[in-house]
């Protein structure tokens, strides 16, 4: 496929009303979303919820039941688009027992490299998973993090202009991850448009300028994250109170104001609690409620205010913690 | 605490349901089979017949009652087909392409007749063998033994012996009946028409001498015979003669060459070990796949049809180094001849890793997992190597499960080698074993590649 003519408004990828069943299990249930180029995107989601069903569809593994995808305006289909996509397996998808360089040969091997252009790929990829004095070793004697890298490194000998990442940073420490995050940025940079697929909050909310979340094989929300806070929290704010109870019980008309703001309380002591809630228009609403406290004689020792994470977003969106389906 | 251990042991068994079953059905399975092998199996049935040719120059009374004697015995077989040796050569031939494990040559003493004996049989045995079947040559040339001496005391009685050869397992042969003349005289008289030269004479003393030497002989030569027919592969007959009667074992295929057991071994041994490493190195597919380096690999230019064969043409061309490696060491420490037979050697290794690649891409895309491979293969591999003869000689069971070996790579490369090595047959006659080795490796290819296209896109 010569993609150099295609013009920079088409998509890098788009996946209209994909869907999957394994058996009587939906796993992808009419999933619909693009991938801009040079854009980063992060597919979010809790452990099965569809996410590596998705890659693999899109990774041509599997085969999905309906919907279209299209790789830069083309339609997928087999053999087509070898040259534009790579693919990071979760899994460590390399030979242990061969050296880095090895494996990065073999790899830029298959995808159809040779000669010079090949040797070329090898010596840029083992600079740039930093690897270049470790080229002659066996895999198997690389610390986890070493091993991602020339996993990342083997999906994108052949310059893809689609990487698809499915949690590309498990099991790696953290100085390790910001290795492997520095690497995707200079592909970024070189116009490598990604999917990540990931279930790290942080890592999606840092990485990934926009989200996609799939839930249950479908897409819940799909947006920047200021856009999803917005659809899931929308203005509200997390405020948390700590507060001083003289008597050391609650008085009966702060209860009821407490109820009414839908606050939960947390006990410190017998004097000392922690009342959180979520407030919409703090600005004109924070001061009313600390009025209120301050009639019924108990004393504001702390006010907390937090814009909403992903993470509350992501709950407010699956209406769940991640979990394992 | 050591509770905690075994029961922690107990639990994780049993939930490896594969394990428990071959934890069980593993012993059972071998314990069968060899059972097969050594107990019913073995030749000690009166059923399980040697081929044999006979080739009778002689022509003579004596020597054709003693062929009707030896005929007699059903535990050879002296079919049409093995009748149809009718010199020596023509039988050596036959012995060498593995047409028949034995002739019985009846041969004119070449000088003038001396000893009595000589005078009475006026010609001596000489077995062509072929030794690779040390147990049939035992038994033939121990049946040889006691046949003659059996024939020797009739001629020497003038009421036979009184010695009932059917309680012996040997068919006594009516003498009045076959060989005309027999008996004819009473006492000092002649007592056998070719006997005539025996003359009249003869003392009764010196009859009785030979008598007391047959007497004592055949006790010996029919224990060595029981023995053999029980299954007891003991030595054969000691070099001893009956009654002087000279008879001699040639091994027809025994030019200098190493024990034709070495080479069995070294082609069981070798097939086994091909089987075993081809299961295991097929087993990188199921790892490949396990960690979705077969996504990666499949996501490339490369196609399953593509992956299949590399494995198959490397799995092949580390076989046959390994094969051969191993017989370059048979060869300088045990004496397998591999210089002069490398034509062949090469022609039956290549098709044997073949078959034995193919079917570890068999198993290994048929298993789901790499502990169910090991599991499977384990079983299969050892039931094959039992059967085929990697492990015990396939001459040593009986018919039908030699037959049986015949579904195995083993037996079929062990007969190619052996037509190299021990029969030293040229490579044309290896026909059979390179179209059913190769065969089978493309059959198994075949399958292998129908199975893989679960791992394929669906």
């Amino acid at each position: 496929m010569d993609i150099s003519r295609f013009s920079d408004e088409i998509p890098a990828l788009e996946v209209r009303n994909l869907r999957k069943r394994f058996g009587r299990q939906i796993a992808l249930d009419g999933v619909h979303f693009e991938l801009q180029q040079g854009e980063r995107l992060g597919l979010l989601g809790p452990n099965g919820a569809g996410k590596t069903t998705l890659v693999r569809c899109l990774a041509r593994r599997i085969r999905a039941d309906e919907g279209e995808i299209q790789i830069l305006g083309a339609p997928l289909a087999p053999g087509g688009t070898l040259s534009v996509l790579g693919v990071v397996p979760q899994e460590l998808a390399i030979y242990e027992d061969l050296t880095a360089k090895q494996n990065l040969k073999f790899f830029g091997k298959i995808h159809g490299m040779s000669g010079r252009r090949l040797r070329e790929r090898v010596h840029w990829a083992l600079d740039w998973t930093g690897l270049s004095d470790r080229s002659g070793q066996l895999v198997r004697y690389f610390s986890g993090g070493m091993k991602r890298r020339i996993n990342l490194a083997c999906g994108v000998m052949h310059a893809p202009k689609i990487l698809l990442l499915d949690e590309p940073t498990v099991g790696v420490d953290p100085q390790s991850r910001e290795r492997i995050y520095t690497m995707i940025d200079s592909l970024s940079a070189e116009g490598c448009s990604v999917l990540l697929t990931t279930h790290h909050m942080e890592e999606a909310e840092g990485q990934c300028e926009r989200l996609v979340i799939l839930d249950r094989g479908q897409i819940v929300a799909d947006g920047t994250i200021d856009v999803l806070t917005d659809q899931a929290v929308g203005s509200s704010r997390y405020v948390r109170l700590r507060i001083h109870l003289q008597s050391g019980c609650i008085p009966g008309d702060l209860l009821s104001s407490l109820e009414r703001w839908e606050m939960e309380m947390i006990s410190e002591s017998d004097r000392e609690k922690i009342a959180t809630m979520r407030m919409h228009e703090v600005a004109k609403n924070l001061p009313n409620l600390l009025e209120e406290i301050h009639r019924s004689g108990v004393l504001v020792t702390d006010v907390e205010v937090q814009s909403p994470s992903l993470h509350d977003v992501f709950l407010e969106l699956t209406g769940a913690q991640l979990r394992d389906v | 605490m050591i509770w905690n251990i075994f029961a922690l042991s107990f639990r994780q068994w049993i939930n490896r349901p594969w394990e428990v079953v071959l934890t069980f059905f593993l012993p059972i399975v071998f314990f069968s089979i060899f059972a097969l092998i050594f107990g019913r199996g073995i030749r000690s049935q009166p059923s399980q017949s040697v081929p044999v040719s006979l080739i009778d120059e002689v022509k003579d009374l004596e020597s054709q009652e003693w062929v009707q004697l030896l005929k007699s015995d059903p535990q050879l077989r002296f079919d049409k087909l093995n009748e149809v040796a009718t010199s020596s050569e023509q039988a050596k031939s036959r012995i060498q392409r593995g047409d028949l494990t034995a002739c019985i040559v009846i041969r004119p003493i070449g000088h003038s007749l001396n000893s009595d004996r000589e005078k009475l049989f006026p010609w001596s045995i000489m077995i062509l063998a072929d030794q690779s079947d040390q147990l049939a040559v035992g038994y033939v040339e121990s049946t040889v033994r006691a046949s003659l001496t059996r024939l020797a005391m009739s001629k020497l009685s003038p009421e036979g012996m009184g010695v009932s050869a059917t309680e012996h397992g040997v068919n006594q042969v009516d003498r009045r009946q076959t060989v005309p003349g027999v008996h004819q005289a009473e006492g000092d008289e002649v007592l056998l028409a070719p006997a005539a030269k025996l003359t009249p004479n003869a003392s009764d003393q010196r009859i009785n001498g030979i008598s007391q030497e047959l007497l004592s002989d055949l006790p010996r030569v029919e224990r060595e015979l029981d023995l053999l027919r029980n299954g007891s592969a003991g030595k054969p007959v000691a070099e001893e003669q009956p009654l002087g009667i000279p008879v001699q074992v040639q091994n027809v295929l025994d030019a200098g060459k190493a024990n034709p057991v070495v080479s069995m071994y070294a082609a069981g041994i070798a097939v086994m070990f091909l089987l075993f490493n081809a299961t295991a190195g097929s087993g990188v597919l199921i790892d490949e796949r396990a960690n979705q380096t077969l996504d990666r690999l499949l996501g490339s230019h490369l196609s399953m049809d593509q992956l299949l064969l590399g494995k198959w043409f490397y799995m092949t061309f580390l076989g046959t180094v390994q094969v051969t490696v191993m017989f370059i060491w048979a060869s300088r420490v045990f004496g397998v001849n591999l210089v002069e037979h490398l034509d062949g050697f090469f022609m039956m290794t290549i098709a044997t890793s073949l078959a034995a690649s193919g079917f570890g891409l068999f198993l290994a895309t048929l298993c789901q997992s790499r502990a169910q491979l090991n599991g499977i293969s384990t079983v299969v591999v050892l039931t094959m190597s039992a059967l085929g003869g990697s492990m015990v000689p396939r001459y040593l069971m009986n018919e039908s499960l030699q037959h049986a070996g015949l579904l195995t790579f083993n037996a079929w490369a062990i007969d190619g080698y052996d037509k190299i090595f021990w029969r030293e047959l040229p490579v044309n006659t290896l026909g059979p074993q390179l179209a059913v080795l190769t065969l089978s490796g493309v059959l198994f290819l075949s399958i292998a590649r129908l199975l893989a296209i679960r791992w394929e896109s669906k």
